[in-house]
């Protein structure tokens, strides 16, 4: 006990200290001991020998991790003497007496949670001041972890960019990684330090070190991207742009790789560029435009000239090392994500790169081309078709699914290659038939696509069927199934009479409706599948008659969308990430509503492809409101826009697209074959349902009303020009109501009602009034309704989007619930609503596999309470119980849409009165008899 | 470096001297290689002997024993390894690409260091990678030229013809010949055949007709880290040089019915079996004989690129119909005009000589590297010399003081149009060179001590008219009165009053009472104004000259 006292000052051997480190290390030693020691330890830190100050710090800081109360003690000791170090002098041993005690400091806050905001004690004057003291050495250390500490970013900044000037490259490197996080911290938007910082960025892009320089690269494209957005005139922007682009291509034949891959990976971060520099990048030869133009580059005394960017992108390519191949086509694919015209040189570049040796370069290299494909712009000429189906029966399941994705969009220009292309597939199945699923829709759509050729593929496989059928066993294979695939696509592209197909092609199709609806399932249920293909069947058998309106098709199609309402409609593309990494972490340099400024961007391309539309082009229409999902996928909502605004503006572009699709089947004629009727029918049916449940799902929409409502006058209007003569007077009934609510809205909210909404209220009595429809007029109101008006979209805060999620828990194929038969049984499920307003009506649908249903109301008292997520259980008892030793029933929950409009359908079922818009996929429910023993 | 060789790689036209140059001339010094250059070039030397003097007849420059003798004296060298050659020279070596065991040198005499490339490759090929060197200071940088005017485009579609003449060929039944030297270029063009032969599952055979490139594979196989990054990956599962398509030739396949492709020496069809072969293969139309690269005039591989002959004369005079189609590969292990540029730009020498190739292209390049990299450049021709300037490094001593200040940074901001920084440190220093002592340099707060000098200030002075003379004379009031003024619109300075002067900081203002003073510019006599005498140092620039204005106004 006496230990810590016994020794002298004087005597301190390393033997005494090692004896303490034992000491501390024995969890037995007694308390009063350890006191001891940590007060003899203290009493060394104030002794200026800066041997023992190392020793000492380093027993201390053992002595926090042994003993946890000690810790904030041992802080506030170690914390003071580094204050008073700091004050005594200048000489060499305090100074990294200080690094050492800043060390153990952050140590100690980082393992105590007790003392951990104590750090922030280190304020920004103490610590430049140890940093600006430590040697070489320390230094190093203190500026790596700069971060750890609550230093002002005002103080690091300053610290970083001077250190940026030292003569040593590893400092001069961490000074730089050092100012690329500040930005990305984003805390900086001070113009003179973000061109201060760039322009010494720029200038260390010549150090002769290689790892300076990549890290140089990085801080050029982050500041630059600051600097770019910090530009106000879009003039400006672009040149400055076009400034940071060249400036970084002037260094892309560096020697060392991780420079050039830096580079790469900063054009992908940049993002954009002149086309003239672009074009540029694809050739080693100056071009002729390019030479002697030569942007403002007031920012370094460098003259970028566009020669600087000469074949870029070509020698990223043929790099020795694929780490920059990979790079260099990654960030092609973000070029040609934000330029709206890549020339096709291109894509044939691209296309050699799926020859490359490695892996992940041929997949970036299809990731790139299959955006391109999405656009549009991606024509495959045969000199690169062997590249491609490569790819199709590569050994790797990324690169396949990659190249089935771009067979989706392919569009090919003759039938040789047609077969061809048709023939690696197939054999490609034979390869991998764990891909079938995916295989059979890549081909469903290629079907599509190649509408011309189809009736010789038709021919093709329609004698393989026929040896087929006589041989049982051969019946199932890989080969049929596709070959039928491609066949049954034909009806849904207008260009092929469905009489050319065998009626025996749908009805052997039919065998195999399972594996055709897992592969389609991202396009229709089993349920539409099933409609298709009898439909097509009936059809095709009666070559072309007439058929029976309200067949079973549109009541399964009903049935089978309710399925889809819950799903997402975006899949999140490669490039968003990136984007929105980028967003978020500058997200407070940017202004504070840019991401309503995207959405109001985004409006006005809605609007231009409606407008597109209408003037006859719906395939651009329908691809520009393709892109628009896909930007809108690209932002997160955050303060500007709440994440129910996004999924409303997810759901209109749906319907607008729906609209855009019935658009091109109308605008030719009124009298159309009857497969596009049937098409159109099956839209206009998708268009009603996704508007009801826009109306259901969505609260808080304050002028978006307007909008919805006038998109379901929309609708009435095409029903009534197009098709229900049968059902005139029920949507008539429908207009009528709907136009007068839609009135008294604007009434309420004291706002105009648009033109297209007082045409049509004029015409009203025109339109209902004579038995005979007034066509012309009804095609003049048809034409004038204008999408919307941007006023029409307030996106406020409020718009919140109802979802639910259901769980039927503890039950499975392998644990069901038990029932005897023509008793009811109760499921019990466990039921999460967000957002779910007061009064709605929910109903839980339970539903055979033979359709019938039954409706269970839920008690609202069970989730009337406050908040916005609730959480209950909910037993459900349903008498559909079979004569069976197990069957499956499914489960969902749909919200009722009690719009005044409608009129009851329903009146004499128990169950909802109104349609049901259904929140949630549906689950199964297992149940098994009980067995008697 | 006039008593050192150093080899830069295992061409003909690099090494083929060098027994005479060692054992006929009697040349003593040290030769360097690197290791691949070392085990290729008796392969190549002793080819080139056979060729000369058992099928040409010509008179032997050196023996077998010559070439053995020779290569004793050979040191073999490493990638980046530093070798102190004697007491001034430094030597070290660069990878270069073109061929395998191809370097840059770098050579330091004194201070002065310079870079010769020999022949080197920007780009990748199949099995080599391309150049790769340090960031060096450079006085001068001495870069072959042989394409000093060719820009190539991406390789890819060069390599896609090449493969899809051959493949037309060998699908139509025809025989492809494909002339070569043994080393590099052929197993360039086989790595690529083999490739496609595999992926487009050929099964037509390649010949290698010549034991010199069977040979060479050999030491390819072994030499697997002097090859680019995808060999070297590639090997562990399996050596890209063991080609699986690939067989050895026996004359008598020359006349076997069925489509093949061989690989015949010499590259430019001007003798040895590939000469053969074409005199049997040339006159059907099936068959096909690809040229790569370059060659040289009067070659039979010369006069095929020149034009479209229908017959070629052989040089024994007989003649030959020439029906079959003709490629020409376009690729070469060369750098391009871009990649000279570019290499030249990535090292930024001072000077740049430019050598191995045509005049009016280097003419161009020089042209091109004078007027966009802004780099002195010579096109120095055969036993031209030319001179360039050379760093020298001058050593000096440091003070302490001086020391002790680069120590620990001294970091100063500007922030006129944006922010910029510069480190003090070594502005603080001053170089002092006196006669009959070494230079030192010192901190400049030390210069006036070390030169015996009186330490100079600048001030400026200015005698300033602040209030009309006639009202109320006294000074108190008046000094109180600018006081306040100046506290009003310059906020935060510190004004210290006196009975009849004011200080700010270093500016000092005093009434002044001579009739003429020496700093007053306004010709208002002393009876008119009252004057304002004020000195500042330089330090307060503007601080004074604000001030002033201030005072002004109050007049």
């Amino acid at each position: 006990m006496e230990e810590g006292d016994s020794i002298s000052a004087e005597s301190l051997s390393l033997e005494t200290l090692a004896s303490i480190r034992s000491l501390i290390i024995n969890a037995d030693t007694s308390d009063s001991v350890i006191s001891s020691v940590f007060d003899f330890l203290t009493g060394l830190l104030s002794r200026g020998d800066s041997a023992i100050l190392h020793h000492a710090l380093k027993l201390l800081s053992d002595l926090a991790s042994r003993r946890k109360e000690l810790a904030p003690h041992i802080f506030e000791s170690v914390f003071s003497n580094l204050l008073r170090l700091q004050n005594v002098a200048a000489e060499a041993n305090h100074k990294r007496g200080a690094v050492e005690s800043l060390v153990v400091l952050a140590s100690l806050s980082e393992r105590n949670h007790g003392i951990a905001t104590e750090l922030s004690k280190i304020d920004g004057e103490v610590f430049a001041s140890i940093c600006l003291g430590a040697p070489i050495s320390y230094r190093l250390w203190v500026l790596r972890n700069a971060e750890r500490f609550n230093v002002p970013s005002s103080v690091l900044f300053t610290l970083y960019l001077g250190f940026t000037k030292d003569p040593y490259p590893y400092i001069r490197e961490v000074a730089l990684n050092g100012l690329t996080n500040i930005c990305k911290a984003g805390d900086f938007n001070h113009a003179h330090a973000v061109e201060g910082c760039y322009t010494r960025a720029v200038e260390l892009l010549g150090d002769a070190e290689d790892s300076v320089r990549s890290s140089a690269v990085r801080a050029v494209s982050v500041w630059g991207k600051v600097m770019i957005a910090s530009k106000d005139e879009e003039m400006n922007r672009r040149e400055c742009t076009d400034a940071v682009f060249l400036q970084l291509c002037s260094i892309v034949r560096d020697m060392s790789v991780d420079v050039r891959v830096e580079v790469f990976r900063a054009f992908g971060i940049i993002g954009t560029a002149s086309e003239i520099i672009i074009l540029q990048t694809l050739s080693k030869k100056v071009l002729g435009a390019g030479k002697g133009k030569k942007p403002q580059n007031h920012l370094s005394n460098v003259s970028a000239d566009v020669a600087a960017a000469a074949g870029v992108f070509i020698h990223g390519f043929e790099d020795e090392f694929y780490e920059v191949r990979e790079a260099a086509v990654d960030s092609f694919h973000s070029l040609s994500v934000n330029s709206i015209k890549f020339p096709d040189e291109a894509v044939y570049l691209l296309m050699d790169m799926l020859y490359d040796d490695y892996m992940v370069v041929r997949l970036k290299a299809l990731e790139a081309l299959h955006h391109i494909a999405d656009l549009g712009n991606l024509k495959i000429q045969e000199t690169y078709m062997p590249a491609f189906l490569d790819a199709i029966v590569d050994t790797s399941e990324n690169i396949r699914f990659e190249a089935r994705n771009i067979l989706k969009l392919a569009k090919l220009p003759d039938l040789k290659l047609v077969n061809k292309c048709v023939d690696d597939v197939l054999k490609s199945l034979e390869m991998y038939p764990q891909d079938e699923p995916d295989t059979l829709s890549a081909l469903f759509h290629f079907g599509q696509n190649h509408a011309n050729f189809l009736t010789s593929l038709v021919k093709r496989f329609s004698e393989k069927l026929g040896v087929a059928s006589g041989n049982k066993s051969e019946f199932n294979s890989l080969h049929i199934s596709a070959s039928l695939m491609l066949i049954i696509s034909a009806p849904l592209s207008n260009k092929l009479s469905i009489a050319s197909i065998p009626p025996m092609a749908f009805s052997y199709s039919l065998a195999m409706l399972g594996k055709f609806s897992c592969g389609l399932q991202d396009i229709m249920d089993q349920d539409m599948l099933l409609a298709y293909l009898t439909h097509c069947a009936f059809l095709s058998a009666s070559s072309g008659t007439e058929f029976n309106k309200g067949d079973i098709f549109c009541h399964a199609y009903r049935h089978g969308d309710a399925d889809l309402a819950g799903n997402a409609v975006l899949l999140p593309s490669k490039d968003t990430t990136n984007e929105s990494k980028y967003m978020a972490s500058e997200a407070e340099l940017e202004i504070r509503n840019q991401a309503l400024k995207f959405v109001n961007y985004i409006l006005l391309k809605i609007k231009a492809a409606w407008l597109i539309s209408q003037s006859g082009c719906s395939k651009e229409a329908l691809q520009a409101l393709r892109a628009c999902k896909q930007e809108l996928a690209t932002l997160t909502p955050d303060s500007s826009i709440s994440n129910g605004a996004l999924q409303f503006m997810c759901q209109y572009i749906h319907v607008i697209e729906l609209l855009a699709q019935v658009w091109s089947h109308l605008e030719y004629s009124r009298h159309i074959s009857t497969c596009i009727a049937v098409e159109l029918d099956m839209l206009m049916e998708e268009v009603e349902i996704k508007l009801m449940e826009i109306r259901c799902r969505f609260t808080g929409l304050a002028m978006e009303v307007s909008l919805v409502m006038e998109l379901v006058i929309f609708c009435c209007l095409l029903r009534l020009y197009r098709f229900e003569t049968c059902c005139r007077l029920s949507y008539i009934e429908k207009l009528t109501s709907t136009i007068s609510q839609l009135e008294l809205h604007h009434e309420q909210q004291c706002t105009n009602p648009s033109d297209f909404l007082t045409e049509t209220k004029k015409s009203l009595q025109e339109i209902g009034g004579s038995a005979n429809i007034n066509l012309c007029r009804l095609l003049h109101l048809i034409k004038i309704f204008s999408c919307f008006s941007p006023e029409q979209f307030t996106l406020s805060g409020n718009l919140q989007c109802v979802s639910v999620e259901l769980e039927v828990p503890g039950n499975g194929p392998y644990s069901p619930i038990s029932f005897l038969p023509g008793l009811p049984v109760a499921i019990q499920c466990e039921i999460t609503l967000l957002n779910v307003p007061r009064d709605t009506c929910l109903w839980l649908r339970i539903s055979r596999s033979d359709e019938t249903c039954q409706f269970v109301y839920v008690d609202p008292n069970l989730y009337n309470s406050d908040g916005r997520e609730k959480r209950f259980m909910f037993s459900a008892v349903t008498y559909m119980t079979l004569r069976a030793v197990m069957f499956t029933l499914r489960v969902s929950i749909g919200i009722e849409c009690m719009f005044e409009e409608d009129v009851c359908y329903r009146k004499r079922h128990p169950g909802p009165k109104h349609p049901v818009a259904y929140l949630c996929k549906e689950r199964e429910v297992h149940l098994n008899l009980v067995s008697r023993t | 470096m006039g008593y050192n060789c150093v080899c830069r790689n295992s061409h003909m036209d690099h090494v083929g001297a060098l027994p005479y140059f060692t054992e006929v001339c009697g040349y003593n010094g040290p030769i360097y290689m690197s290791y691949p250059t070392k085990a290729l070039s008796p392969l190549m030397l002793e080819d080139y002997r056979r060729v000369m003097v058992d099928r040409r007849g010509e008179e032997e420059l050196f023996t077998t024993t010559h070439i053995a003798n020779c290569m004793k004296k050979v040191i073999a060298i490493d990638l980046k390894q530093t070798i102190q050659v004697d007491e001034d020279l430094q030597i070290r070596a660069y990878y270069a690409g073109h061929v395998l065991g191809a370097v840059m040198v770098y050579a330091k005499v004194g201070d002065a260091a310079i870079v010769y490339t020999g022949d080197y490759n920007m780009t990748t090929d199949r099995h080599l990678g391309a150049a790769k060197i340090d960031r060096l200071q450079l006085d001068l940088l001495i870069s072959e030229s042989t394409y000093a005017t060719t820009i190539r485009g991406s390789k890819y579609p060069r390599e896609r013809e090449f493969l899809q003449a051959v493949h037309k060929c060998v699908a139509g039944g025809g025989k492809a010949l494909i002339p070569s030297f043994a080393l590099g270029r052929a197993q360039e063009l086989c790595m690529l055949l083999d490739d496609y032969w595999e992926r487009m599952n050929i099964k037509v055979p390649i010949y290698f007709s010549s034991g010199l490139t069977i040979q060479a594979n050999m030491y390819y196989k072994m030499l697997i880290s002097w090859t680019s990054q995808n060999v070297k990956e590639k090997h562990n599962t399996h050596n890209p040089f063991d080609f699986k398509n690939v067989k050895d030739f026996d004359r008598s396949l020359i006349h076997a019915p069925g489509p093949c492709v061989l690989f015949a020496t010499p590259g430019m069809l001007c003798a040895g079996f590939s000469l053969e072969v074409f005199k049997h293969w040339a006159p059907s139309p099936l068959n096909l004989v690809a040229l790569p690269g370059y060659s040289v005039a009067g070659t039979v591989g010369h006069k095929l690129m020149a034009g479209k002959p229908t017959t070629v004369d052989l040089y024994n005079g007989t003649k030959v119909d020439v029906r079959c189609k003709i490629h020409q590969v376009a690729f070469s292990p060369h750098t391009d005009a871009k990649g000279i540029m570019d290499l030249t730009k990535f090292l930024s020498p001072k000077n740049v000589v430019l050598v191995h190739g045509e005049k009016p292209s280097m003419m161009t390049l020089k042209e091109k590297i004078t007027s966009e990299l802004d780099i002195p450049c010579f096109v120095p021709a055969n036993g031209e010399t030319v001179s360039v300037a050379s760093t020298t490094f001058v050593k000096a001593k440091a003070s302490d003081m001086f020391l002790k200040s680069c120590s620990s940074p001294n970091f100063k901001f500007s922030n006129s149009s944006q922010l910029r920084v510069t480190d003090q440190r070594t502005a603080d220093g001053v170089l002092v060179i006196e006669k009959s002592k070494k230079a030192k340099i010192v901190h400049q707060d030390e210069v006036s001590e070390v030169l015996h000098e009186k330490n100079h200030v600048v001030c400026l002075a200015y005698c300033c008219p602040v209030k009309a003379k006639g009202e109320s004379d006294n000074d108190v009031d008046l000094i109180k009165q600018l006081s306040t003024k100046i506290s009003e619109i310059m906020s935060g300075a510190q004004i210290h009053e006196a009975e009849n002067s004011l200080q700010v900081g270093s500016f000092k203002g005093a009434v002044c009472l001579k009739e003429k003073c020496m700093h007053r510019t306004e010709i208002i006599s002393c009876s008119e104004a009252v004057f304002l005498c004020c000195n500042w140092s330089v330090a307060d620039l503007e601080l004074g000259w604000e001030i002033i204005n201030v005072m002004k106004l109050n007049l």
